[in-house]
């Protein structure tokens, strides 16, 4: 039936009937906005640790790199592994982002720039996630179909997974979101290396794979030579520019927010460590099931859809649905994470902020679920207006990392200003237009990410410099309350309190 | 007076916002370990045929 057995079918049911239950006991949590958007501050380092690994580990990771191995080779990993040589430097940045006490991205562009940039930030965030929800519930849809050979299209997948996953994320907020992160992290690590060993005697080992496959699919950075394609080449060059945009695209995207639900500095710092080691190498697994396929189906129209069709062939009967449920709470928690954060920006940032002020808790809290159901709907439409989930994910990517210069020059340049930031974002958004739409055509090396960002990053930074120090500089009142806030460690709030800067952590 | 006693909070970028200094170098030369190994232990394995 559908492609699955009926005990798949009956585990897919019973996972759903969870992640309702898991929403409905979440629900008693969450009494007011702080524990809706941020899990009321609370989280400790298992929490946090899950919820780094489900957040940030949505369903379209192992088809991502999967995909991207097919195509490149081992180089393909990257795609996952951008954000890794950014962690020993996020591991200092930490402290510094919990410190800011806020409760949405958004809220740093208010408290560090002023409001000129707060409302642009918040409604190209809610763009963004909107492009994110709609990327993952189309990866969704694409492992399911691998998986079931078709019988699920694409369409049923999306739909169901919207569903749900806006219902445990509008009744539970962050705390359903990370528990659901939980037990998906879990699934999927388990599956993800259950694959392994039934592919690898399929291809007859490494000694299988070396005697197939050519030297440079196992170089972690293809070796570039003259000959080779450009725009089909991850070499060291292309690795360097990943890493700079995922780092600027990590600060602007929603984690800034996410780590905010950590109740200390520590917590913090040790939680989110081993969440993102563990999808680290996790990673690996996706990647030599990337590299297993190119073995055992090597003309595949569609290398997103191999992860799928690994798991239908080579997993046992009942695994398939478990697989299959993984996958959808993978996407399903990620939506509805991604639906937190955006009805947060969404709420305090723009309803509250501009269009009906001073109301009690309980109104905005629903105007906030309402706005989680408005951005499911936009993110699936928005979901078929891309081609493919690498080229959404790439897209999402750009975006973001041209807000990222402001947000992390912003930290240590105090000379910085709302103008420097507004020229940042400008420039580099107008150089990757031009980039993308008059030289790319002629020229595909133009189109990939790696190309793109070597000129409109560094566009971004000398604008933010150029332009700052030619402007106006920052109210000093202003500054003074965002670099107190930097500099004071959280559970000191009562020195914030006795300057004068800070009644209450927020 | 007593509000010369007070302690009064850092408000400008400072090299505060990285203390405690000692403990997050140390994490930082850990992390940076995991990282690099993870990368040369996965490069090492793609070797062997």
């Amino acid at each position: 039936m559908h492609g699955l057995a009926i005990s798949d079918i009956i585990i897919l049911f019973a996972y759903f009937a969870l992640l309702i239950v898991i929403g409905i006991l979440s629900h008693k949590k969450v009494t007011n906005q702080s524990d809706f958007y941020i899990g009321g501050r609370k989280f400790g380092k298992f929490l946090i640790m899950m919820q780094q690994f489900g957040a940030g580990t949505s369903n379209t990771h192992p088809i991502l790199v999967a995909g991207a191995v097919y195509t490149f080779g081992m180089a393909g990993i990257w795609y996952s592994w951008l954000y890794m040589l950014f962690t020993p430097i996020m591991f200092l940045l930490l402290p510094i982002i919990r410190r800011m006490r806020i409760y949405t991205t958004a809220d740093f562009f208010d408290l560090r720039y002023g409001k000129g940039i707060a409302p642009f930030f918040s409604i190209s965030s809610l763009a963004s996630v909107s492009v994110a929800t709609g990327t993952i519930l189309i990866g969704m849809g694409q492992v399911v179909e691998g998986m079931t050979g078709g019988k699920i299209p694409l369409n049923t997948t999306v739909l169901v997974a919207g569903v749900v996953g806006l219902l445990y994320g509008c009744i539970g907020g962050m705390v359903a979101a990370a528990f659901a992160d939980c037990i998906q992290g879990f699934l999927i690590v388990a599956l993800s290396f259950m694959l392994l060993p039934p592919m690898w005697v399929k291809v007859g080992g490494f000694e299988g794979l070396h005697n197939v496959l050519p030297p440079e699919m196992f170089s972690l950075a293809m070796p570039s030579s003259p000959m080779a394609d450009p725009a089909k080449t991850i070499g060291l060059f292309a690795i360097f520019m990943l890493f700079i945009n995922g780092m600027l695209s990590n600060l602007a995207e929603g984690t800034v927010q996410t780590l905010q639900v950590a109740k200390d500095e520590s917590t913090l710092q040790w939680g989110y460590l081993f969440g993102i080691m563990l999808k680290r190498v996790c990673t690996v697994g996706w990647a030599f099931v990337g590299l297993f396929s190119l073995v055992i189906w090597p003309k595949l129209d569609n290398p997103e859809l191999c992860f799928g069709m690994a798991a239908k062939q080579f997993l046992p009967t009942g695994f398939s649905g478990l697989m299959v449920a993984a996958m959808f709470a993978a996407g399903m928690s990620t939506v509805s994470a991604l639906q937190v954060i955006a009805s947060a920006i969404f709420t305090r940032n723009l309803y509250a902020k501009y269009f009906v002020k001073n109301k009690p808790d309980s109104h905005y809290l629903l105007v906030a679920r309402l706005a989680g159901l408005a951005l499911v709907v936009a993110g699936t439409i928005t979901a078929y207006q891309f081609a493919s989930v690498t080229k959404s994910v790439e897209f999402w990517w750009k975006l973001t990392a041209m807000i990222g210069p402001a947000m992390l020059i912003g930290l240590f340049f105090y000379r910085g200003n709302s103008w420097g930031a507004w020229a940042s974002i400008v420039v580099s958004f107008g150089i990757w237009f031009y980039l993308d739409r008059y030289l790319g055509p002629t020229d595909p090396k133009w189109k990939t990410v790696w190309y793109q960002s070597a000129v409109y990053i560094p566009a971004a930074v000398v604008s933010y410099f150029v332009v700052s120090l030619l402007t106006k500089p920052e109210d000093e009142n202003k500054l003074a309350r965002f670099f107190a806030r930097l500099n004071t460690p959280v559970g000191q709030e009562q020195v914030l309190v006795e300057a004068g800067l800070e009644p209450k952590e927020g | 007076m007593e509000a010369t006693k007070r302690k009064l909070p850092i408000t400008r970028p400072s090299m505060m916002m990285f203390q405690p200094y000692k403990q997050n170098i140390k994490c930082f030369l850990i992390v940076t370990a995991l990282v690099v190994g993870l990368i040369l232990s996965v490069q090492l394995i793609l070797m062997i045929k």
